[in-house]
């Protein structure tokens, strides 16, 4: 079974999200914020990170960054509520499997997942 | 002795010509009948009118009248004896006969009384004049008489007319003109009857004249002396004749008009008068009187009262071309004239003035509907452009929920196909959809209101209390954004007043994102506060939003609700215009201070207690 990091700071979204990839039989850790993530990033076992852009703090980007620059190529998935193309490009420069604009289908999630070897 | 006999005589002439010449001219008017009978009387006063204005040097002018033109010539030697008294010490210059008497007279006497002074004879007809014998000294300003033609004009204005009465004297020249009147009636006689008041006395003539027949007319000849020998003034016979005659009038002179005569062509007494003068001044000044020779004096232009043809109802039309109508009573043109322009100058000015009112209040009017409508776009601009600006973060709180219900229904989906469904958790979904929705309609609905093109303001009753959190909603995502802690601080009591809810999110919105923009670059901690208060000394209610930015300097304190006026890159200059627009127009004030670290701007709105008392 696969692990799946869910990083949102919205408690609908995070618990949408656990729900949602539950339902398909992934193992879902959740955390609120970027900052609890990492706090507890040494018990993280997750295949790939689900992990929304606009956070209170610490914002999504900025955690993929610290950890590609930390020697962690965790895979990403990207998700936004603001959309906007810069966005988009900093966030591909910055290394992501997927980039996806909430409110998303769950086929799309999956699919991006799947892309993850 | 001889040197002294010739410097007397010298002295002698010199004396004689400076008294000579000193001397003024001598003149007599010679009257027929009396100094006051019409019409004679009318020449003698235009000719000493006349001469008075057309001499060049001073006149002695007397008077006197023969008075014995209806008394046999014989009763005349007491008369010539008394005038010959008169003057035989005192030279004449000149002698003006006035009538055929005067004429006559002063012929006969001539030799006795005036051998040698010139005489200038008028008022006497010409066919008078030619029974004369004039000599080298005398100059005649005759009168022709074409009483047949002064019928003939009359009858053409009474054609009707079938009877004319002919009011005549009986002295000695009364019955010579009888016998002219009756020559020139003769070819009439066929046309009309005549009545002759020559055998009446006055007072029959007046009896007669009060019953005369329709269909009459009265031509007033000459009235001296009547049948009964009574010698009459004529100007006041024929005042009673026309206070009681039942007909029209008519004349062959116009001393009686305007005194009760219908007109007609009339001999024109002043014209004699002035010429007759005018001779006299000549013979005056040297001229030889047999060398002046005077056309006679015809009618003038026909001549007609106005009065009197309404009288008799005559209408104008029948009036020969190139007649005269006078005494017309002047129309209330010619007798409110000034009156009436300045009237009627009045009325224009009044008239142009309130064109212009009415043009410049409909162009007011034009102008302030378009101002209006201006200033509701520019109103509306700033909603949408606020809404704008908070759309980034206004997408990411509307995606949030909705992300969430689409996760969590596609969860139920798959949960559902279990066996058996885990219905406990299928409905924690559930509720978990039904409140992310609530709260997406919540945005949604702070966002419409933003975006809200209505054309009239909704005044309403609402309560400040319950508006700061509903706009609070809309802003909080940008604050979250933006690191800035947003907190309210409501009144205990109820604000009320009268506004446009979404008029009062607008300004509160524009206060608060200008509070966060001027945060921008402001160390932290960012901390943005919404108050609202009863103001203690009034019945206002009071909102005050505070920031921690930088604050305002001084000399924008007063500039900075003007519009354009803007302290940031990338503002238009009309959020904080805009809310001064609408708190003004609710009747309240706006303004900003400084504290102690950023700015607070507030503003007041009238409670609706306070209008009602």
């Amino acid at each position: 079974m696969r692990t799946i990091a869910v990083i949102d700071d919205n408690p609908s979204m995070l618990q949408g999200l656990d729900r949602l990839l539950s339902a398909h039989g992934f193992r879902v850790q959740a955390f609120p914020s970027a900052e609890s993530f990492l706090d507890d990033i040494a018990n993280c076992e997750a295949d790939c990170l689900l992990l929304d852009i606009h956070l209170g703090g610490m914002s999504g980007i900025d955690l993929k960054r610290r950890l590609k620059s930390s020697g962690r190529c965790m895979p990403v998935i990207f998700m936004t509520a603001i959309h906007n193309e810069a966005t988009r490009q900093e966030a591909f420069e910055v290394g992501c499997v997927a980039y996806l604009r909430k409110p998303f289908l769950a086929k799309l999630l999956i699919d991006a997942i799947n892309t993850v070897p | 002795m001889r040197v002294r006999i010739l410097l007397s005589a010298v002295v002698l002439l010199f004396a004689m010509t400076g008294e000579a010449s000193s001397e003024p001219k001598r003149v007599m008017l010679l009257h027929s009948f009396g100094r006051d009978f019409a019409p004679w009387s009318e020449y003698a006063r235009i000719i000493r009118e006349e001469l008075g204005q057309q001499s060049k040097e001073p006149l002695d002018i007397s008077e006197t009248s023969l008075a014995t033109a209806r008394f046999a010539e014989d009763e005349e030697g007491p008369f010539v004896d008394y005038l010959h008294a008169l003057f035989v010490k005192r030279r004449l210059d000149l002698v003006i006969t006035i009538g055929a008497p005067a004429v006559d007279f002063f012929q006969r006497n001539r030799q006795r009384l005036f051998p040698s002074v010139p005489a200038v004879h008028t008022g006497v007809e010409q066919r008078q004049a030619l029974l004369s014998a004039f000599t080298a000294n005398d100059s005649v300003v005759a009168v022709s008489k074409d009483f047949a033609s002064a019928v003939e004009s009359m009858l053409k204005l009474l054609p009707e007319t079938t009877n004319i009465v002919i009011v005549i004297g009986n002295s000695p020249i009364e019955r010579y003109w009888q016998a002219r009147l009756r020559e020139a009636m003769q070819t009439l006689t066929s046309r009309v009857s005549f009545t002759w008041f020559n055998e009446l006395s006055f007072e029959d003539m007046l009896q007669r004249a009060a019953v005369l027949p329709p269909r009459s007319a009265i031509f007033f000849g000459l009235l001296s002396v009547d049948a009964a020998g009574v010698t009459h003034e004529e100007g006041k016979v024929f005042a009673r004749l026309n206070a009681v005659a039942n007909v029209p009038m008519f004349s062959h002179t116009d001393t009686f008009f305007g005194r009760g005569i219908v007109g007609g062509p009339l001999t024109n007494t002043a014209d004699v008068g002035r010429q007759a003068a005018s001779v006299a001044v000549r013979i005056l000044s040297g001229e030889s009187p047999g060398a002046i020779k005077m056309p006679p004096i015809e009618y003038g232009a026909p001549k007609y009262d106005w009065r009197e043809l309404k009288r008799w109802n005559i209408s104008e039309s029948r009036l020969q071309a190139g007649s005269e109508i006078y005494f017309r009573p002047p129309s209330p043109w010619d007798q409110y004239r000034w009156q009436i322009t300045v009237g009627l100058a009045a009325l224009l000015l009044q008239t142009a003035i309130i064109a212009w009112l009415v043009i410049e209040h409909r162009g007011r009017h034009f102008a302030e509907t378009e101002a209006i409508s201006r200033r509701r776009q520019v109103v509306r601009l700033n909603r949408v452009t606020t809404a704008n600006v908070l759309s980034s973060s206004i997408a990411h709180e509307l995606n949030q929920p909705l992300g969430a219900i689409l996760s969590n229904t596609e969860a139920a989906q798959i949960l559902l196909k279990a066996s058996p469904p885990d219905l406990t958790q299928i409905g924690e979904i559930l509720s978990d959809i039904i409140r992310d929705e609530q709260r997406a309609s919540e945005i949604i609905g702070g966002l419409r209101n933003l975006l809200n093109d209505r054309t009239k303001a909704e005044l309403q009753a609402l309560d400040l209390n319950d508006t700061v959190p509903d706009l609070v909603k809309i802003v909080m995502p940008e604050a979250v954004k933006r690191e800035i802690t947003l907190r309210t601080v409501l009144a205990p009591e109820a604000l009320s007043v009268r506004a446009d809810p979404i008029h009062m999110q607008q300004v509160i919105i524009n206060l608060v994102m200008n509070g966060m923009d001027a945060m921008e670059g402001a160390p932290a901690p960012h901390n943005l506060t919404i108050r609202t208060r009863r103001n203690a000394e009034s019945d206002f209610a009071e909102v005050r939003i505070s920031d921690s930015g930088t604050g305002i300097r001084q000399e924008n304190l007063t500039q900075i609700f003007d519009p354009f006026v803007t302290t940031k890159p990338q503002g238009t200059g009309l959020g904080l215009p805009i809310a001064r627009t609408i708190i003004e127009s609710y009747g309240g004030t706006i303004w900003a201070e400084n504290r102690l670290r950023g700015a607070v701007f507030c503003f007041t709105l009238p409670l609706i207690k306070a209008r009602v008392r």
